[in-house]
């Protein structure tokens, strides 16, 4: 059964009471132990993504955020949370940045999705596309490698939020990264045994080189972040990727929520690690040299950046 | 920890007032559970959901999983995980 708690089981027609207050729970927190109500749950959660940005000293005066909005559930909270948290200062702002990838029966929905929630909020709102980057949608792309779809994706869509953040004018991208997915990318790094990668700080930026990223939701886990929506009347079942299920990311999900559900703080204890190894790290060669691209000019580690060894292999 | 029971339920004590509930799966699909009132969480092991994976509703409203469940309640699991 492992260490997590064994909760009473209530009477028929109990619920659980927040910790809080005397209102019903909607969500139990198993590593705080609390049940929390519908308020406090959302209270939770904003104070401790306003508390992630102030300690880590996320956005700072005089910062234009581009929001990465997919139109899914963690972008659209991070949104939401943003526009609530910073709405009444004057010294920093947002704006919103859609990547439309080609993905049929998948990217639509979100597309609109990010379209009425960005002109609910009144938040400037940029969509890029595959197409207008790569000369070709996703789909297109990968006819015969959809082995590689999160890879090739992964790679143009860096690209495309870089471009479109810089052509809005950002200082810095937000992207929804939640805990379980920093857990995953330390565990997934760790199985490849990359660790440049495992110790890399992408919120530190690159000189003038790269947007630093931030990632506010870091230390909200993705069932909270859906709870959040939910209880607000924002959750919305969106379709699944489709390519999802060729990547290493999935397996990793779904083995990690397993452990994470019998030992509850394993996500956070797996981050704890990775911040460790980077401490260690700091000052040793990990990160190698920083060029610029022999072909488009961008910031790359070797002679040619990934973008252009892609279209490359594509025949370009 | 403490409980709160809902207006509504105090007449019910005996399994037998809890004979059919509706469960709607994460693929839309609907299980009609008849035995007696059972906690989301022991649902949903029991049909190998993982827990941390779904949120779940009853009636519209977000139940934590140690809720106990019973008749004429339609209970929804909703997947979370999306993307690549």
């Amino acid at each position: 059964m492992g260490d997590r708690d064994v909760v009473p089981t209530p009477a028929i027609g109990e619920v659980p009471v927040c910790a809080c207050c005397t209102e019903p729970a909607v969500m139990y927190q198993p590593v705080s132990r609390h049940h929390l109500c519908r308020e406090h749950l959302i209270s939770d959660v904003e104070e401790r993504v306003a508390e992630t940005i102030r300690r880590t000293g996320q956005i700072r005066t005089g910062d234009r955020i581009a929001v990465a909005l997919s139109g899914g559930k963690d972008s659209t909270a991070l949104l939401l949370i943003l526009s609530r948290l910073l709405g009444d200062r004057h010294d920093v702002s947002l704006v919103a940045v859609t990547v439309d990838e080609g993905i049929a029966g998948y990217r639509t929905e979100t597309i609109r999705a990010a379209q009425d929630l960005t002109r609910e909020l009144g938040v400037e709102h940029h969509v890029i596309s595959f197409s207008a980057l790569a000369g070709a949608d996703l789909d297109t792309l990968l006819v015969g490698r959809e082995t590689q779809a999160c890879t090739v994706c992964g790679i143009l869509r860096r690209k495309a939020l870089m471009d479109a953040a810089g052509t809005a004018g950002a200082t810095k991208i937000a992207t929804g990264h939640n805990l379980d997915d920093e857990a995953q990318s330390v565990f997934m790094n760790v199985l490849r045994g990359d660790l440049p990668r495992l110790v890399r700080d992408s919120g530190a930026g690159s000189g003038d080189c790269f947007l630093p990223r931030i990632k506010p939701l870091a230390d909200i886990s993705e069932k909270e972040i859906a709870s959040y929506l939910f209880v607000q009347g924002r959750f919305a079942a969106l379709p699944e990727c489709p390519y999802t299920r060729y990547a290493l990311r999935a397996e990793v999900r779904s083995m990690l929520s397993s452990l994470e559900y019998r030992h509850p703080g394993t996500m956070r204890h797996l981050i704890e690690s990775k911040e460790k190894i980077t401490r260690y790290c700091a000052g040793a060669q990990a990160h190698g040299t920083l060029n610029r691209c022999r072909e488009c000019g961008d910031p790359c580690s070797g002679e040619i950046c990934q973008v252009c060894r892609l279209r490359r292999s594509l025949g370009q | 920890m403490r409980y709160r029971t809902l207006p509504g339920y105090l007449s019910a004590r005996h399994p037998q007032y809890y004979p059919v509930m509706r469960i709607v799966l994460p693929d839309q699909s609907i299980r009609v559970v008849k035995h007696g009132p059972c906690s989301v969480e022991d649902f949903l092991i029991s049909v190998g959901i993982n827990p941390p994976e779904v949120i779940v509703s009853r009636d519209g409203t977000l139940i934590p999983e140690g809720t106990l469940v019973g008749a004429d309640d339609e209970i929804r699991i909703i997947r979370i995980a999306h993307g690549g």
